[in-house]
């Protein structure tokens, strides 16, 4: 059974995902989860100028047909255009696959909800060429189908998630970690003042919320780990990565947009942030990189370079 | 190593850690004479009276620092003095 921690971990690192993937990334997104949570989906490769006949993936013991959409962050969703491109591809679809009898229209809405007209053009739709259904399939239907799978095919697509109470922190991971911030680019140094607030308060200041509080409550008892680690290097190593970490914390609010959750969403954000490309993308090593990336993120937050100082917020 | 963070004091480095830091105190050494070896010796021990233990990197960054300033020049035979002694 999924306890409440790795429901957190499971949801927000594929919301992360879903944030992340527009165009083709959206559509390998969608084909990784629907072959695991519909028994018999089949994702589809365009071939020469037959291309893919409208189709993006189909369930054939179901007569079951699906066009995803995935629409760049940056880019607002024109509801005329998407309901418009969802029905002219269905006549598109009907010519080349005649056997349709379910068909969806997926779009990643980023959870703002789909366009009130695509539902209703796909109704009409469905009256009119006599579908048994035909129906909008937003981030949060495709959120729902990957929450619904088993802990071992969830793992597959986000990797592996942190331990409830890790007893130990691998010290390889996080050096590897470290070398990995400290060989990217580095941004000018600036003198900062202010004297580190009170943990609790900054917590609560910043709008962070269960289970990620108790988390860097947890992790920041094994910040002595990551001190260690900078000791025995070069002097300058800890500021460099204060501000590589700065800058991730900058990005993450340009990616994750202002909500209630997005203080918990940016910190998963950053851990992955943190773990270099270049390792593998193995469940088990991305669980120990994770748990690390976390005891940095806690030695960073104490300090204020990641998340807001309590003197930046706005008493107004 | 990185030399742009470990200039100057910052919130992670200790003014004694800081490459400027470390070349005020060799300019104080530097009232008479020095070769590197001879820097050198006086910094890497406990009773250096400097509150930090650098590494010979950061020695050599730090004597970088004071010739790049015009605080110290060569006097021959590999040794270097304060401009403020000559």
């Amino acid at each position: 059974m999924t306890s409440l921690h790795e429901d957190f971990w499971y949801r927000t690192l594929f919301k992360l995902r879903l944030y992340e993937a527009s165009g083709n990334a959206f559509q390998r997104l969608f084909s990784e989860v629907m072959q695991q949570a519909l028994p018999g989906f089949q994702a589809v490769a365009p071939w020469g100028n037959w291309g893919d006949g409208g189709n993006d993936g189909w369930c054939p013991p179901e007569n079951r047909y699906f066009q995803v959409y995935g629409p760049e962050a940056t880019t607002e969703v024109n509801v005329v255009q998407a309901a418009t491109k969802a029905v002219g591809d269905f006549a598109k679809l009907r010519k080349k696959w005649p056997g349709v009898e379910r068909y969806h229209f997926v779009c990643n809405d980023r959870y703002c909800g789909m366009p009130a007209p695509i539902g209703s053009m796909l109704l009409d739709l469905a009256k009119q060429e006599k579908l048994l259904e035909a129906t909008p399939f937003s981030s949060a239907d495709l959120t729902a189908r990957f929450i619904s799978l088993k802990d071992s095919q969830k793992v597959a697509i986000v990797y592996g998630i942190p331990s409830e109470l890790p007893d130990f922190i691998d010290p390889h991971a996080v050096s590897e970690l470290l070398t990995g911030l400290a060989d990217g680019d580095n941004t000018h140094p600036s003198l900062l003042d202010g004297v580190s607030p009170d943990f609790d308060a900054k917590i609560k200041l910043n709008g962070i919320k269960s289970p990620v509080s108790e988390s860097l409550s947890y992790y920041f008892y094994q910040v002595a780990d990551v001190d260690r680690f900078l000791n025995a290097r070069d002097i300058g190593l800890a500021q460099k990565i204060a501000f590589e970490i700065k800058a991730l914390y900058h990005d993450s609010k340009k990616v994750i947009p202002n909500s209630a959750d997005a203080p918990n969403e940016r910190y998963v954000w950053l851990i992955d942030r943190l773990i270099p490309t270049s390792l593998p993308r193995h469940p088990h090593s991305m669980k120990a990189y994770r748990q690390a990336a976390q005891v940095i993120i806690a030695k960073y937050f104490e300090t204020c370079d990641a998340y807001e100082h309590p003197n930046s917020f706005n008493p107004a | 190593m990185s030399i742009r963070t470990a200039l100057i004091p910052h919130k992670h480095v200790r003014f004694s850690d800081s490459i400027v830091g470390l070349s005020g105190y060799l300019r104080h050494l530097l009232v008479e004479p020095h070769t590197l070896d001879e820097l050198w010796t006086q910094v890497d021990r406990d009773s250096s009276g400097w509150q930090s233990r650098p590494s010979f990197t950061h020695l050599v960054l730090a004597v970088d620092v004071l010739y790049a300033i015009g605080a110290v020049e060569f006097v021959g035979d590999g040794r270097i003095y304060s401009v403020q002694n000559t």
